[in-house]
């Protein structure tokens, strides 16, 4: 009863779980426009996820599954599904893990063709793997963003406040799979501590968590950005992939049901009042008052719904490091880092760039 | 829907604009104390017998009269910023004085009064000279006054206590100021009330009560203003004495009692009265209306505790507790009250657009996105800022304006040397040029002014008719926007918006209602005058050929009217172009006989959703910064062409935003179109094929031959 009150006086009044303030960006965190000073490795609408393996790296874009070596020749694409790939994961002894948006599973060797078998993760509802990550001991474990969407509807998750994700582990030589957590608002990325405890990032509550069957540890948490994949990065800690920005205006929007539900029934999901991996290149985007163009200037502090952002995380998930790509920036919608043969490449799917940070950038 | 339906009646019904609105008036302080009267008379009605009589009136409008006097003295000492606690002795001075002069000394009344006054009134510059030339504190100082005066007054009624009321002075005078009565309201009231309406004067008109609000307002800046703020200081203070000395003589005509007890306490009484009707202790704010209420509210509050009969202790509880109340109303109040002002004044109401047609490329329509205005020659880039509008003169010379309130003059053939023309003020919109050379333009928070050749600016307008209903003063002219001259020799104009400045627009989007008007200038009479209220920002307008009608831009409606104001169909709007893609600005004629509307930004889905949710959009401009609302979508503008019969000829669009994010204005001269952007730092020059290279703008007006 009282808690019921106390809801309703902080919808009136605009605080507490309705107070719509972000965490400024700050510290390590501190804006700057890194991201699009680094030189393009490719230009690639679409591209997703990175994998590394040996000499060579993979990704995907759509539903392409592209190789490449690390001395950036041999360009070419191995596999193409009918549906778009939305997470890659490549085992020491060449396994290779990807999951499909229609919810399948396939494995493959880096050096040979797959075997066309596909698998469902069963009980993952409607949903689809958005991470996937092997672990020393050879496990694969497996995020599902939603038990309700597939990834690629991971907008109409935020909006519907989903909480329904998952994290598994799945032991790749009998496809048995045992479900680690449950009820995670978007888990979306997946590294490990020490090669066996996952850690995963939850994107809706903007934080980080070692996950276990005991329980969850929250090891950073109030994010001012929703934070995406995760990977290993050489020496301890980790790459964040933080896909968007938070807002006060999304905040905002998140807090206001009646005006969600009939955004999400009237309006085409890219013209949302929601964060993108790119926004305002369509003039139906939503316009925010500060990011109007004065005087021929589009400001890089504007308000602005999709942002590019990488964060290097100490092994303690504390960030050390950050690299950005502002309002006005065009490496927006960071998915995936992945750090190799001494360069981290960054794939920025909201422009579509693929991107390489050089070692003496991030080692001091 | 039905929240639809609800939210729909509701904006449209329910006047929450109109609290907005109170809320930002000066007054509305004086509506707490008022408040607060109208529950004491209720509460003390309902709980004491007796009380709503006309005796009970009379004897507390009698009280009334005696206690507002030095309620007024305090209010303006306190006004100037000081506190005058010597008002309880002096009153108890005069009453002392005036009865010694009457009954011992025997004087005749009428010079008993003036000399009773004299002398209050030098004790009231003792206090002044102190505080106003010496710099003591007012607060000992006036204490310290206090207890002198008492004491001397014991010792004087220690030799004359039992002689001064000692039989009655024979003066027809004195018994009016004793019992007397001006058509039934008590003689002293009526004194009070007088001397309360020429202080209100003194106070709101005339040059000391301004300097008395300055010098408490803020003394530095006083005194960096020039007044003399140690003289308006004194004054105050002898003001008080005078008042505190008249309540006195008039307590002596009621009572003829010399009692010890008489006057103490008052300085608590009054302060009280005079806090709890709103003056604020800092000073700078206060009126004598707000003291006279505060009177009304103490005497009613104790002559309610004198008739329910409780111990004499009640009384001085009640004013405690009372003055405990309004000095933390007081204080919480001023704290808030900005506060309440910006987060009820914006009230959003229901919008619904009609769908809006397709524009992205391939879409195939009318307004089909292409990139022609992408190919503008730059002109001035870089040389401006707050180009809303441009014109040119007969030699081809361009002119335009800018946020610091200039005319800036760009010189053909080259257009590369800035000059400012003249300089108006506020934010000047649009530009026009007359066929005798004067350039009319429409001032944002001005109104309208022409610049003769000769560079002179002269005001033409800059207010119309008020209207009978509305709260805020309508009749100022708050974002005049663009006109167009008349065939009759009139200027037609348009104010975009009656309740904010020229950069809050964005706020009167976020509002949705029409909150604009068209108005009317009349050279002859030089009377200015609204012919069309409640319109969505209406922002361009235009002559239409027939000496009738002109057509008008409304931004936020997305829409283009037609209005007819003479001839027999005068009054009537037509609807031009009901679902325009964008957000209208100006309208300027074609050579080709149709009209040009720039297009200040392109509507979003988002955007004409949160439109018809009122309540969301009230929320969102109380909780998130004005930076991260949404807006309409300025980063992308052009232009349409458009007969007079609504159809889409055609458009043009810059569709990267890179050169002509929003368009407010263009025109078109001999050949060449003209683009102006207010946010934009340069004017676009685009060839226009086909079209007349000899045609001039001005000369195609209806009835403005050169």
């Amino acid at each position: 009863m009282i808690g019921a009150l106390s809801n309703l006086l902080d919808y009136a009044t605009g605080q507490g779980a309705y107070s719509v303030s972000v965490p400024p960006m700050d510290g390590a965190l501190r804006p700057n426009s890194a991201l699009d000073k680094l030189a393009i490795v490719q230009r690639m609408p679409a591209v997703d996820n990175i994998a590394a393996f040996g000499d060579r790296f993979l990704f995907s874009a759509g539903g392409d599954l592209v190789e490449c070596r690390t001395d950036r020749t041999g360009l070419r694409t191995i596999a193409t599904f009918d549906s778009p790939i939305t997470a890659l994961a490549v085992r020491e002894d060449g396994l290779v893990a990807v999951a499909l948006d229609c919810g399948d599973l396939t494995f493959r060797r880096v050096d040979s063709g797959g075997d066309g078998n596909r698998q469902r993760l069963l009980s993952a509802g409607r949903g689809s793997v958005t991470a996937l990550a092997f672990s020393r001991t050879g496990d694969l474990y497996a995020c599902v963003g939603s038990a309700l969407h597939p990834a690629s509807a991971w907008k109409r998750d935020l909006m519907e406040r989903g909480a329904s994700g998952s994290v598994w582990r799945i032991a790749v030589h009998d496809f048995r799979t045992t479900r680690i957590a449950g009820d995670l608002a978007f888990p979306s990325g997946i590294a490990f501590d020490n090669g066996t405890i996952p850690v995963v990032a939850e994107a809706w509550r903007h934080r980080l968590l070692r996950v276990s069957e005991s329980g969850t540890d929250v090891l950073f948490e109030d994010l001012p950005g929703y934070p995406g994949r995760l990977s290993s990065a050489q020496g301890g800690g980790y790459w964040l992939s933080v896909f968007a920005r938070r807002s006060q205006i999304v905040e905002f929007v998140l807090r206001e049901k009646p005006y969600r539900q009939r955004m999400m029934r009237e309006i085409h999901e890219d013209h949302w009042l929601a964060p993108a991996l790119r926004s305002g290149r369509s003039h139906l985007d939503p316009l925010q008052g500060g990011a109007i163009r004065a005087l021929g200037i589009y400001k890089p502090w504007a308000p602005s719904l999709s942002y590019g952002l990488l964060v290097r995380l100490d092994a303690n998930c504390q960030p050390i490091a950050s690299w950005h790509s502002r309002a006005d920036g065009e490496r927006h919608g960071v998915t995936a880092a992945v750090e190799h043969n001494g360069e981290v490449l960054i794939a920025c799917k909201g422009d579509g760039v693929l991107l390489s940070l050089p070692q003496r950038l991030y080692q001091t | 829907m039905s929240l639809d339906v609800y939210h729909r009646l509701r904006s449209r019904w329910v006047p929450d604009r109109a609290f907005g609105e109170l809320m930002s008036k000066s007054w509305i302080d004086t509506a707490i104390p008022v408040l607060i009267l109208v529950l004491a008379v209720g509460l003390c009605a309902g709980l004491v017998d007796g009380f709503v009589s006309t005796s009970s009136f009379s004897s507390m409008a009698r009280l009334a009269g005696e206690l507002a006097l030095p309620a007024f003295g305090m209010a303006l000492v306190m006004i100037a910023g000081g506190v005058d606690l010597s008002i309880g002795s002096v009153f108890a001075l005069a009453n002392f004085a005036v009865l010694f002069l009457l009954n011992v000394a025997k004087w005749p009344v009428a010079i008993a009064i003036p000399t009773v006054l004299l002398l209050t009134a030098a004790c009231g510059a003792v206090n002044g000279l102190l505080i106003g030339y010496l710099k003591l504190r007012a607060f000992l100082t006036t204490l310290a006054t206090l207890i002198i005066l008492r004491a001397a007054l014991d010792i004087l009624a220690f030799y004359w206590g039992t002689e001064v009321v000692a039989g009655l002075p024979e003066s027809r005078l004195w018994d009016l100021l004793a019992d007397g009565s001006v058509a039934s309201i008590p003689f002293n009231l009526v004194v009070a009330l007088l001397l309360g309406l020429g202080l209100h004067i003194l106070l709101t008109r005339m040059r000391l009560g301004w300097r008395i609000s300055a010098v408490g307002g803020s003394r530095r800046s006083a005194y960096n203003a020039g007044i003399n703020v140690r003289k308006t200081v004194f004054l105050t203070y002898f003001i008080s004495g005078l008042l505190a000395g008249c309540g006195g003589i008039l307590y002596a005509a009621r009572l003829n009692s010399a009692g010890s007890a008489t006057g103490v306490g008052l300085e608590i009484t009054v302060l009280t009265a005079v806090v709890l009707g709103g003056t604020t202790l800092g000073g700078g704010r206060g009126s004598i209306s707000k003291a006279l209420l505060g009177t009304l509210i103490v005497v009613i509050l104790t002559s309610a505790l004198l008739r329910l009969e409780l111990p004499s202790g009640f009384n001085s509880v009640l004013l405690g507790a009372a003055l405990l109340f309004a000095v933390g109303l007081d204080v919480r109040w001023l704290k808030n009250k900005g506060k309440i002002l910006s987060s009820v004044y914006v009230s959003p109401g229901y919008l619904a657009l009609p769908g809006s047609p397709q524009i992205h490329a391939g879409s195939g329509t009318a307004y089909e996105m292409n990139d022609r205005l992408a190919a503008a020659e730059p002109v001035a880039l870089g040389q401006l800022d707050g180009a809303e509008d441009l014109v040119f003169d007969l030699q081809d010379n361009l002119y335009t304006s800018d946020r610091h309130g200039n005319i800036l003059r760009f010189a053909a053939p080259d257009y590369s040397v800035r000059e400012v023309y003249a300089h108006i003020g506020g934010h000047p919109l649009g530009v026009h040029i007359a066929a005798d050379g004067c350039l009319y333009t429409c001032v944002s928070g001005m109104g309208l002014y022409k610049v003769t050749p000769e560079r002179d600016v002269v005001r033409l307008s800059d207010q119309t008719n008020r209207s009978l209903l509305s709260i805020i003063d309508d009749s100022r002219m708050r974002f005049a926007d663009d006109m167009d001259f008349g065939p009759d020799g009139n200027v037609y104009f348009t104010e975009a918006t009656i309740r904010y400045d020229v950069t809050d627009w964005a706020t009167d989007c976020i509002e949705g209602r029409g909150n604009g008007r068209l108005l009317c200038y009349d050279p002859k009479s030089g009377a200015t005058r609204t012919i069309l209220r409640n319109r969505m920002f209406p922002n361009g307008v235009c002559m239409t050929n027939d000496g009738e009608s002109l057509i008008y831009a409304e931004t936020w409606a997305c829409r283009i009217s037609r209005f007819w104001f003479r001839g027999p169909t005068a009054g009537q709007i037509e609807v031009v172009i009901p679902d325009l893609p964008g957000y209208p600005d100006n309208i300027r004629r074609s050579s080709d006989g149709n009209f040009w509307v720039a297009l200040l930004g392109v509507r979003s889905p988002a955007l004409d959703l949160a439109m018809q949710m009122p309540d969301f959009r009230k929320r969102m401009t109380r909780r998130v910064a004005f930076e991260e609302w949404v807006y309409p979508n300025l980063n992308t503008g052009g232009i349409v062409k458009f007969s007079l019969q609504g159809t889409v000829l055609e458009t043009l669009w810059d569709i990267t935003g890179e050169h002509h994010p929003s368009v407010t204005s263009m025109r078109e001269h001999k050949g060449y179109l003209w683009v102006g952007g207010i946010f934009n730092n340069r004017i676009g020059r685009l060839k226009l094929h086909g079209a007349d290279p000899t045609y001039i703008d001005q000369l195609g007006r209806a009835g403005a031959a050169p």
